[in-house]
């Protein structure tokens, strides 16, 4: 229990820095302390994080894996690259919240978002974990809420609660026949049951079919966590929403439900429901296809920014669920697997580290329209950027590196991931009785539209940057993101060309993260999984 | 002279330093002429090294234990990925389960990388003047695109040479977009889209030729084998895997995918016939320097990819798509040069004449026999001078007059005798006249061509006399005939009197067709020295290839051996 605790005090930090927003914003207190204040718990829970190893030694979580919290190295990643994406984002809305009353609500809601992310990273219980996904969705309503007070922002709040709000029902749902199926809510012990009933045991399938109730759960989770990924057909609020609010609840909506959408689901999917790999795979392999391909059409057809990164956040979440695919493959031929020889990370990893390269980049590009945005007067259409070169040529210069780790161009990360996405797709074999398996047909034809893809999504990250240098500007901007915002952009700008220049240090962290050992799970007679017919 | 690594890690460095430098001075205001002085002392000591690679590559040159060593200044760096020693024994030294920056040159890449440095010479000293605007950003992504093209052809790394491969887009974009002339956005657009749309594919076929190298390796060795990105390694290793008869089955199988998604790529980088349609707007476009460059060096990065993926790593395939590439390679020819007598812009002309000459190039590496890829070879450097130097002479052209219509000039011979004599001379280069280097060129690619299918040798000799019609015709169009000049406007009259006055110091102010001529088109003088400087390299070269081939064929005559070698090796039966 105690060990429970202490695995969560790094997001128990964040939580408490919320309610201290939340009391003082009803003080006299200057409106200008919030800001620092939230860097400052930031920081502090950044040190938990780090102090966490040593603080577990006394009192060790159970190798079993039978608590409700893990702390392996997806959780130690995530954990991290929530609190930089928080930094990040708070250090954004400085200038913005300066004048703002409701400035302490602001900064205490983004820091229990980011709590919610952090116990997303760390749960290893379904009740949990939906508890990590509610402090994500519950904040961004609000949020969306306070970023511009016009009807289409009014639109945007209402959409998003609507939609976020019946996704979390079907994820429920979904949840609920898990745990119908294995009698616990623990994803150890689910993972156990399943695999001693369905899963592949030395080459051996357990059972013939697998249960359609599992089938069922599947079909669900992913479309209650496709909402998050904002993948299709479940993408239908994102261009409203981000077109509705501002750029910063933009950025942190383009990030932050991604990412907590993206562990969710190999933490439920990937890693725990053994024996629907197959199914899984193809789930995967169909979402991600229809994702990117229709992101990145409809994102060359729009001429608002945000509308159009809402589109391209779409195709980015198709390519991570690539890996996905790729992982489910890897995971359901045990006797084959995909080696980190690649000296980039496969499958799952792939993903992981594609969405550590967007998180970057989207918040760099989001940071750069934050930074241009006045006081009622956002980046609107995208010809609001021409000729940023002419006004603001450092801007303009760090958000053409954005806009090309998008698109892909080497050596940015966004390469890298591509060239760890797909190259994992192409090393996934057909059949696997012949001398030489050959490629597997239905990913290559993955691989080879996601390559398709990544040109047609080169053509308006292009579209961008030949308004930004091609063209005379219309009118002088005037921006008032101010110093902090500028600082954001520069460190990204900074990070992505560093992260793709040197990204050996990155591989090797993501390479931990593994498929978790199996554990022998003794079944109690009310974890009897329960099968189709009964 | 030695052969140290230490010159082509420098010939890729100076140019990134030389950008750098030439930012930095920029920010501390200094003026453009010492920014363009700058500039072409780094272009110079680029070249400088160029020639200590030619003078020190050693075409013969042995390794220790009696080994032809082709790869000479070989340098290798780890860079991503960990080294595994998991190398089987009985195959020779695994040279990287992983991606590392390495460089080095054979007989195919030292050329094409002399022919670089030696065209940034011209394209700095045309741009002396016609680049104003924002001069010091120019330069920084001439410099930025010469160290990418260098690193292409330098580059024994798949990786690596895909991000070289994919940085040249973005200084061209660049380039074309922002100092192009009226269509430059969309051109430089198009010109993106459709090189990034083929890359991508090519990297998917790069990325499984080392998939199925590392696969082929597990099921001869049974264990696990390392990805190799190291493309000597893979073009050397092949030959050994395919021994092994369920390899080359399985080979058999995949290579024609293989050879469809490097197609993809190399074919619009070339370009090949259907894919084409970017280059006329693109070349027209650009800037002079950009030209010379896209023409001269950027189409070969393309007919290089051919040599050095598809024909030595997937021979099989390219027997198989021989017939199909070289239709396509005549329809270019011949369609390219009828579409050139059509044109009424010179530049438009030279870039469609471009269509044509690759198509030569590249039905001469699809001889595959050691005399067509030989010509292939010259054909890529024969075109990068005499269409870079024709660019240049456009651009000269443009600078005095603000238009490049053919019907607007005539006679012009009387009026620039020295642009007049070279032009025509790289006129007769172009057109293939004996004793210059385009005859040499295609002459050899076609000789080549006649020895494996006849059919398309005597297809694209209508090619050469196409070419001679509009290549002669612009010539006395432009050259010949009574003395037409564009009238030039918008110039401001300071400095039309200034010139003229010059001119009437110098006595030739006089007109002999006063009423055709303009009030002030008597300023226009000869070349000056600057611009004799940026053709005089391009038009000694062309006459030394033309009568003295034997020194650029002996270099690359081992590596071109090689590849024939792995070609002949991977014929089919029937062929």
């Amino acid at each position: 229990m105690l060990e429970t605790l202490i695995a969560l005090l790094p997001a128990s930090v964040l939580t408490v820095a919320a309610l201290v927003c939340f009391l003082g914003g009803t003080t006299k207190l200057s409106k200008l302390v919030w800001g620092p204040f939230s860097l400052l718990s930031l920081a502090l829970a950044a040190v938990a994080l780090c102090a966490l190893p040593q603080l577990l030694a006394g009192s060790p979580l159970p190798a079993d894996g039978a608590t409700t919290v893990v702390f392996d190295p997806l959780a130690r990643i995530f954990q991290f690259l929530a609190l930089i994406i928080g930094t990040m984002f708070a250090a954004m809305a400085f200038r913005q919240q300066a004048d703002e009353e409701s400035a302490p609500e602001f900064y205490g809601l983004l820091l229990t978002l980011i709590a919610g992310l952090m116990v997303v990273a760390s749960a290893n219980d379904l009740i949990l974990l939906f508890l990590g996904l509610e402090l994500i969705s519950i904040p961004s309503y609000i949020l969306i809420y306070l970023g511009k007070r016009d009807v289409r922002c009014q639109e945007a709040a209402v959409k998003y609660f609507l939609l976020s709000v019946l996704s979390a029902a079907v994820l429920l749902y979904g949840l609920s026949f898990l745990y119908g199926m294995t009698g616990s809510t623990n994803l150890t012990t689910i993972r156990g049951v399943l695999q001693q009933t369905y899963g592949v045991t030395n080459g051996v399938e357990q059972a013939a079919s697998v249960s359609k109730l599992g089938i069922v759960a599947l079909v669900l989770i992913f479309a209650g966590l496709g909402f998050k990924l904002a993948a299709v057909p479940f993408h239908f609020y994102a261009p409203d929403v981000y077109q509705g609010t501002n750029a910063w609840n933009a950025g942190l909506l383009s990030i932050i439900p991604k990412a907590a959408g993206l562990i969710a689901l190999i933490r439920i999917v990937s890693h725990s429901m053994a024996g629907y790999e197959g199914f899984g795979q193809t789930v995967a392999l169909i979402l991600a296809l229809v994702t990117m391909t229709a992101g990145n059409v409809l994102a060359l057809l729009q001429t608002n920014v945000r509308r159009m990164l809402a589109y391209s956040g779409v195709a980015h979440a198709g390519y991570m669920l690539v890996g996905i695919a790729v992982g489910f493959w890897d995971s359901w031929n045990p006797s084959f697997r995909l080696d980190p020889f690649f000296g980039l990370p496969v499958g799952i990893q792939a993903s992981l580290f594609y969405l550590m390269a967007y998180s970057i980049v989207s918040a760099g590009f989001f940071a750069v329209l934050v930074f241009l945005a006045r006081p009622g007067k956002e980046v609107e259409h995208i010809e609001d950027l021409t000729g940023l070169w002419k006004s603001q040529p450092w801007l303009a210069i760090a958000a053409a590196i954005f806009l090309f780790s998008m698109a892909g161009i080497p050596p940015l990360p966004g390469f890298w991931g591509k060239l760890a996405l797909f190259g994992g797709a192409l090393s996934v074999r057909g059949d696997l009785s012949g001398a030489i398996p050959y490629p597997n047909p239905s990913f290559v034809a993955l691989a080879i539209v996601g390559m398709l893809n990544a040109a047609i999504g080169g053509v308006y990250y292009l579209r961008i940057i030949a308004l930004m240098f091609l063209h005379d500007p219309l009118s002088t901007p005037q921006p008032r993101g101010g110093r902090p915002a500028m600082a954001v952009v520069t460190l990204c700008a900074i990070v992505t060309i560093v992260f793709g220049l040197q990204s050996r240090p990155v591989f090797t962290l993501l390479r931990d993260v593994e498929q978790p050992d199996l554990v022998q799970v003794a079944t109690t007679p009310s974890q009897v999984p329960l099968t189709a017919g009964k | 002279m030695t052969s140290d690594p230490f010159i082509l890690q420098a010939m890729v460095l100076l140019p990134l330093l030389g950008a750098v430098g030439v930012v930095a001075a920029s920010q501390f205001g200094v003026g453009l002429d010492f920014i363009r002085r700058l500039v072409i002392v780094n272009v110079l000591l680029t070249f400088v090294l160029s020639l200590c690679l030619v003078t020190g590559y050693d075409p013969l040159k042995t390794s220790a234990n009696g080994q032809p060593e082709l790869l000479q200044f070989r340098s290798e760096t780890l860079w991503l990925g960990s080294p595994s020693n998991d190398v089987d024994p009985a195959m020779p030294k695994v040279v990287g389960p992983d991606i590392r920056i390495s460089l080095g040159v054979d007989g195919i890449s030292l050329w094409l990388i002399a022919l670089t440095a030696l065209l940034m010479i011209p394209s700095v000293l045309v741009s002396w003047n016609a680049i104003q605007e924002r001069a010091a950003t120019f330069y920084a992504l001439m410099l930025v695109l010469e160290a990418g093209m260098i690193g292409v052809f330098a580059s024994l790394d798949i990786i690596l040479f895909y991000i070289f491969f994919e940085f040249t887009l973005i200084p061209l974009f660049f380039m074309i977009g922002l100092w192009g002339g009226y269509d430059r956005r969309w051109a430089s657009r198009k010109f993106f889209i459709f090189t990034l749309a083929g890359s991508l594919l090519t990297f998917l076929g790069l990325i499984f030729i080392v998939l199925s190298h590392s696969w082929m390796l597990e099921a001869m060795t049974g264990r696990a084998a390392p990805l190799v990105f190291s493309i000597p390694h893979l073009i050397e290793h092949f030959p050994r895997l395919l021994a092994d008869p369920q390899n080359a089955a399985y080979w058999a199988n995949v290579s024609p995918w293989i050879f469809a998604a490097l197609f993809a790529g190399f074919a619009i980088k070339v370009p090949l016939f259907p894919f084409h349609t970017w280059l006329p707007l693109a070349h027209v476009e650009a800037p002079t320097a950009g030209s010379v460059l896209l023409a001269g060096v950027l189409l070969k990065i393309g007919s290089y990819g051919f040599l050095r993926f598809a024909m030595s790593m997937v021979p099989g395939a390219c027997w198989w798509a021989l017939d199909f590439v070289a239709i396509l390679c005549v329809i270019g020819i011949i369609y390219g040069a009828l579409l050139a007598l059509a044109q009424d812009d010179i530049k438009k002309l030279v870039a469609y004449s471009s269509v044509s000459h690759m198509g030569f190039c590249m039905l001469g590496l699809f001889a595959f026999n050691n005399i067509g890829v030989t010509g292939g070879m010259l054909t890529m450097i024969n075109h990068g001078l005499s269409t870079g130097a024709l660019f240049a002479i456009v651009g000269m052209l443009y600078e005095r007059y603000h238009t490049r219509e053919i019907d607007a000039f005539g006679g012009l011979a009387t009026r620039f005798p020295i642009m007049a004599f070279c032009f025509i001379l790289v006129s007769f280069s172009s057109i293939g006249l004996p004793g210059l280097n385009g005859f040499t060129g295609e002459v050899t690619a076609l000789l080549g061509m006649f020895k494996t299918r006849p059919v398309y040798g005597i297809l694209s000799l209508s090619g050469i006399i196409f070419g001679a019609w509009y290549m002669l015709q612009l010539v006395r169009n432009t050259m010949y005939g009574r003395l037409k000049e564009p009238i030039t406007e918008g110039h401001g009259h300071s400095a039309i009197a200034v010139h003229g006055a010059a001119d009437a110091s110098h006595g030739h102010a006089v007109h002999p067709h006063g009423h055709a001529a303009p009030v002030f088109a008597t300023h226009h003088t000869d070349l000056n020295l600057r611009e004799l400087a940026a053709l005089a390299p391009l038009l000694v070269l062309i006459v030394w290839i033309g009568v003295a081939p034997q020194f650029f064929i002996s270099k690359m005559e081992p590596s071109i051996a090689q590849v024939v070698k792995v070609l002949e090796a991977a014929r089919p039966a029937n062929r």
